[in-house]
C-alpha cells in the first residue's frame, strides 16, 4: 500500500513539474497553438507590456480599440479586450510604466458599453483570472478582487503556472445570466479606474480616456449614455472622462459586423483616419 | 457523478483512503462504506432515483431468499414472476412507457383509427437498464439453482449499487461479483497499479478520442441534410470510434476503479474493431451484455425452438438452424430495444441479428470457398479484408444507432451512396487532430490486442513506461475535451 501511494504521489509530483516546465516555456513566449487565439492574445499583451516600448504614449483598451490600434501590430498598443477587466488594463499599464520610464501618456481606448465590464461576465475567467492571477501579479490583487473570487473558489486553483494548462473547466462568472446594465460603470471598473489614475498621478503621467466609434443605435438606445454620465457626475469622476462622451464618433449600423466591432473593410479606413477622428494626439 | 469530472477526482481518493485506512479491519464496515459511497455517487445525479435502486435491491434480496426456501415449483415461479414484474415494471415504465404509447397511437392511426392516450413527462433514471439486468440475473440464477442467495443484506445492496459499474456496467453476474463482497479483501499492489493504468487509458479514450470526435459528429448529424456524402461517411466512421472510446473508456475506468478496491470485474471489451466477423465482434464488444443476452435470452429461446421442432428438419432446414435464427432474431430485437426506446435502436438490433444469421448460415460455404482457393485462415490479406469488412458492417449499423430517427438514417445512407460521396468533405481543423489520435489508438491497441487492456505495459522498461504514462496524460491535458460530456451509455 505504501509503495502504491508513494508511486502515485511521485507520478503526480513529476507530472506537475513537467507541466510547470512546459507552462513556463509555452505560456510566456512561444506560439502556443494549443491555446485558443483569444487566450493567446492576452498572454501576448502581457509579454509586450514587459518589453521596451519605443514611445512616450501607450494605448490600453477593449477589442474595438484593439481592432484599430493593433491593426498593424503597433508596439505601443497594449489594447486587448474588455474581458480582461479594468484590473487587467491596470496591470498591463503598471508593467509598461515599470519597464518604460519615458512614458508620458496612457490612453485608455474603450467604447462605453465595454469600459463598464463587470466581473460577473462569462469570458472573464479565461481572459482575466487565468492569465493575470499569478504569483507575480499578487501585489495587484486586493480584497476587492478576492471578495469576487470568494464567490467562485475554484478560481484560486489557477494561481500556479502549471495549473493554467490544466483543464479545470471554464467558470462562467455570469452563471448563465445575460449581460445587463451595460450603460453604467461596474464596481470593478470604478475600483481599478481609480487605481489606474493613482498610478498615473504617482508617475506623473497623463491619463486620457477616449472611445472608438460607436453604433448610432446605441446613442439612441442609451439616450447618449445618460445613466453613465449621471453616475460619473455623482461619483465625481468627471475629471477622468473629460470630453469622453462629447468626442464619441457615431457611425451607422452597416459599419459594424456585430453592432460593436468594425467591419474589416472599414478598419483600414478607420486606422488611417484615427487621427482625423480626434481620438488621439500622437506624441 | 461523471468519471471525467472534478467531483469524481475528489470523491475517489477520499473513498479509497477511508476504505483501506479506516474501515480495512472490518469487512462489514468496508461494505457499508462502499454502499454509502455508491449511493452518494448515484445520488449526485438525482437523489430521488436512489429509491428505485433501493426498492429493486430489496425486492430481489427478499425474493432470492424465499425462492431458495420454497420447494414447490409453482411458488418458486410466482416469486420469480414477482421479481420480473417489479424490475421490468420499473424499466418498462421509466424507459418504454412513452415509446409504446406513441407506437400504439401511430399503429392505430395507420389503420385509420384514432387512439387517445397521454404520454408522460418521464425522466429516465441513469443506468436503470444496467442494474435491472444485474439484479434480474441474480434472481434467475437462484431460480435455476445456479446460485445460492446471500443473507448478507449489506453485501447484496453493495453488489447491486457498486459505484464503478452502477450506471453503465459491466453488467456483473452475482456469481462473479457477490462472493467478492463476502470475502475479506486484501490490497494487491499489482492489481492496483494495473487498475490505475486502465483508468488512465479509459480517460484517454473518453476525453481525447470520444469527446473530440463527438464535437464533429454531433455537428454533422445535426445538419446531415445539408452535408455531402463524403462528410457523412467520415462522421459515421468517427462515430464508430466515438462510441468505442466512450463506452470502452467507461468500462476501463470502471474496471480499473474496482481493482483499486480489490474487486475484479468482468472484461467488457476485447479490442472489438479487430474482429474478423460479426460473431467475433459480439464476443468482444460489450461482453457483459452479449453474454447476458446469450445466457438468459438466446439459449433459452434457441432450445425452446429446437424442442418445439420434433423432427431433425423443418421445411428442409435443420432444427438447429431454426433454433439459431429464432434465438438470434428474438434476442437482437430485444437487445436493440434494451439500448433505447426508439425504432432506430430496434432496427440497429435487427440489423445485427441479420448480420449474425447470415454469418452463421454462410459459415460452411465461406470455409469451403477459402479451402478451394487455398487461402489460409491466417493469411494477413484475408484477415485485413475481413477486419475492414466487419468494421464497415458495424459502422453501417452505427448510423442507425446515432440517427435521430429512421428517416434521418436512411437519408444519410442515401447521401453517402450519392455522387456527393466524391465531393471534398467539410472538415475542420480539429477533425484532423481527432484522426491522428484515432490512428494512434488503433495502432497502439493493435500492438496490445493480446493483452487484457491496452495499457498493460508493466513489462516495459521503467523509463519508457513512465514516459508513456506522461505522454498519454499530457495528450489528455492538452488535447482532451473537458466539457464533462456525459457517457453515451448513461442514457440506456
Amino acid at each position: 500500500m505504501k509503495i502504491f501511494l508513494i508511486k502515485i504521489i511521485l507520478f503526480f509530483v513529476l507530472a506537475f513539474i513537467i507541466l510547470s516546465t512546459i507552462a513556463n516555456l509555452v505560456i510566456p513566449s512561444g506560439k502556443p497553438a494549443i491555446l485558443s487565439e483569444q487566450w493567446y492574445n492576452v498572454y501576448e499583451r502581457i509579454v509586450r507590456s514587459k518589453k521596451k516600448i519605443d514611445s512616450k504614449t501607450i494605448y490600453i483598451g477593449d477589442s474595438v480599440a484593439d481592432q484599430i490600434f493593433n491593426f498593424k501590430k503597433t508596439r505601443n498598443s497594449l489594447t486587448c479586450n474588455a474581458a480582461i477587466l479594468m484590473a487587467g488594463h491596470y496591470i498591463l499599464t503598471y508593467n509598461a510604466i515599470e519597464n518604460n520610464p519615458q512614458i508620458e501618456t496612457v490612453v485608455l481606448v474603450s467604447v462605453p458599453q465595454e469600459i463598464n465590464t463587470k466581473f460577473e461576465r462569462k469570458q472573464v475567467y479565461n481572459n482575466f483570472t487565468l492569465p493575470f492571477f499569478t504569483f507575480e501579479n499578487l501585489k495587484h490583487f486586493d480584497s476587492f478582487l478576492y471578495s469576487k473570487f470568494d464567490q467562485f473558489p475554484r478560481s484560486y486553483l489557477v494561481l500556479p503556472m502549471a495549473s493554467k494548462m490544466l483543464p479545470l473547466s471554464d467558470i462562467d462568472y455570469a452563471q448563465g445570466k445575460k449581460r445587463s446594465d451595460r450603460d453604467i460603470l461596474s464596481d470593478v471598473s470604478i475600483h481599478y479606474l481609480l487605481k489606474l489614475n493613482d498610478l498615473c498621478v504617482a508617475n506623473n503621467i497623463e491619463l486620457k480616456i477616449i472611445s472608438p466609434p460607436v453604433s448610432e443605435k446605441l446613442y439612441k438606445k442609451t439616450n447618449n449614455w445618460k445613466k453613465m454620465r449621471t453616475q460619473i457626475r455623482e461619483l465625481n469622476l468627471d475629471y477622468l472622462f473629460v470630453d469622453y462622451f462629447k468626442n464619441i464618433r457615431y457611425l451607422s449600423e452597416d459599419k459594424f459586423k456585430d453592432g460593436l466591432h468594425l467591419k474589416r473593410r472599414y478598419l483600414q479606413e478607420s486606422f488611417l483616419d484615427r487621427y482625423k477622428f480626434n481620438m488621439i494626439e500622437e506624441k | 457523478m461523471l468519471f471525467n469530472s472534478i467531483e469524481f477526482a475528489i470523491f475517489l481518493p477520499i473513498v479509497f483512503v477511508l476504505y483501506w485506512f479506516v474501515t480495512n479491519k472490518n469487512l462489514k464496515l468496508q461494505n457499508i462504506l462502499l454502499l454509502v459511497a455508491s449511493y452518494v455517487f448515484y445520488g449526485w445525479w438525482d437523489w430521488r432515483f436512489l429509491s428505485l435502486v433501493f426498492v429493486s435491491s430489496l425486492v430481489d434480496y427478499i425474493i432470492g431468499i424465499n425462492i431458495e426456501k420454497t420447494e414447490k415449483k409453482l411458488n418458486r415461479k410466482i416469486l420469480l414472476f414477482a421479481s420480473l414484474f417489479v424490475n421490468l415494471g420499473f424499466l418498462g415504465f421509466f424507459k418504454y412507457y412513452n415509446f409504446f404509447v406513441d407506437s400504439f397511437i401511430d399503429a392505430f392511426s395507420f389503420f385509420g383509427m384514432q387512439f387517445q392516450a397521454r404520454t408522460l413527462n418521464i425522466v429516465l433514471p441513469v443506468g436503470i437498464s444496467f442494474y435491472t439486468f444485474q439484479t434480474l440475473s441474480y434472481t434467475l440464477d437462484i431460480y435455476k439453482h445456479r446460485l445460492k442467495p446471500t443473507e448478507d443484506i449489506i453485501a447484496f445492496f453493495s453488489f447491486v449499487s457498486f459505484f464503478p459499474q452502477l450506471v453503465a456496467g459491466p453488467i456483473e453476474r452475482a456469481s462473479n461479483l457477490l462472493p467478492q463482497f463476502t470475502k475479506k479483501r486484501k490490497f494487491d499492489l499489482l492489481q492496483a497499479k494495473d487498475g490505475m493504468r486502465q483508468i488512465l487509458w479509459g480517460l484517454f479514450k473518453k476525453i481525447v478520442i470520444a469527446d473530440n470526435a463527438a464535437t464533429f459528429v454531433n455537428e454533422i448529424f445535426e445538419k446531415s441534410d445539408t452535408m455531402p456524402g463524403s462528410t457523412l461517411f467520415i462522421a459515421a466512421i468517427l462515430f464508430a470510434f466515438q462510441i468505442y472510446g466512450d463506452f470502452s473508456g467507461y468500462s476501463d475506468i470502471a474496471i480499473g476503479t474496482a481493482r483499486l478496491f480489490g474487486f475484479k470485474l468482468m472484461r467488457n471489451f476485447a479490442f472489438p474493431y479487430f474482429s474478423k466477423d460479426m460473431a467475433e465482434f459480439w464476443r468482444t464488444w460489450h461482453i457483459s451484455l452479449s453474454t447476458w443476452l446469450r445466457d438468459y435470452l438466446f439459449l433459452p429461446t434457441a432450445y425452446w425452438t429446437m424442442n418445439k421442432i420434433k423432427n431433425p428438419k423443418f421445411l428442409s432446414i435443420k432444427a438447429e438452424v431454426w433454433g439459431y435464427v429464432v434465438g438470434i432474431s428474438f434476442t437482437w430485437f430485444l437487445g436493440g430495444l434494451w439500448h433505447g426506446a426508439k425504432w432506430t435502436f430496434v432496427l440497429w438490433g435487427c440489423l445485427h441479428g441479420l448480420y449474425l444469421v447470415v454469418s452463421h448460415i454462410t459459415k460452411k460455404f465461406r470455409k469451403k470457398t477459402l479451402r478451394k482457393l487455398k487461402i489460409k485462415k491466417k493469411n494477413p490479406v484475408l484477415v485485413f479484408i475481413q477486419t475492414i469488412g466487419t468494421f464497415f458492417l458495424v459502422t453501417i449499423a452505427w448510423v442507425l444507432f446515432r440517427a435521430e430517427n429512421v428517416g434521418q438514417a436512411f437519408s444519410i445512407f442515401n447521401t453517402i451512396l450519392s455522387e456527393s460521396f466524391f465531393e471534398t468533405p467539410n472538415l475542420k481543423g480539429k477533425v484532423l487532430l481527432s484522426g491522428i489520435f484515432i490512428i494512434f489508438l488503433v495502432v497502439f491497441e493493435y500492438i496490445q490486442r493480446k493483452k487484457e487492456h491496452a495499457l498493460e505495459i508493466q513489462k516495459w522498461n521503467l523509463i519508457f513506461r513512465w514516459s508513456f504514462y506522461f505522454f498519454v496524460l499530457f495528450i489528455g491535458v492538452f488535447f482532451g475535451n473537458f466539457n464533462e460530456v456525459e457517457f453515451i451509455y448513461f442514457q440506456f
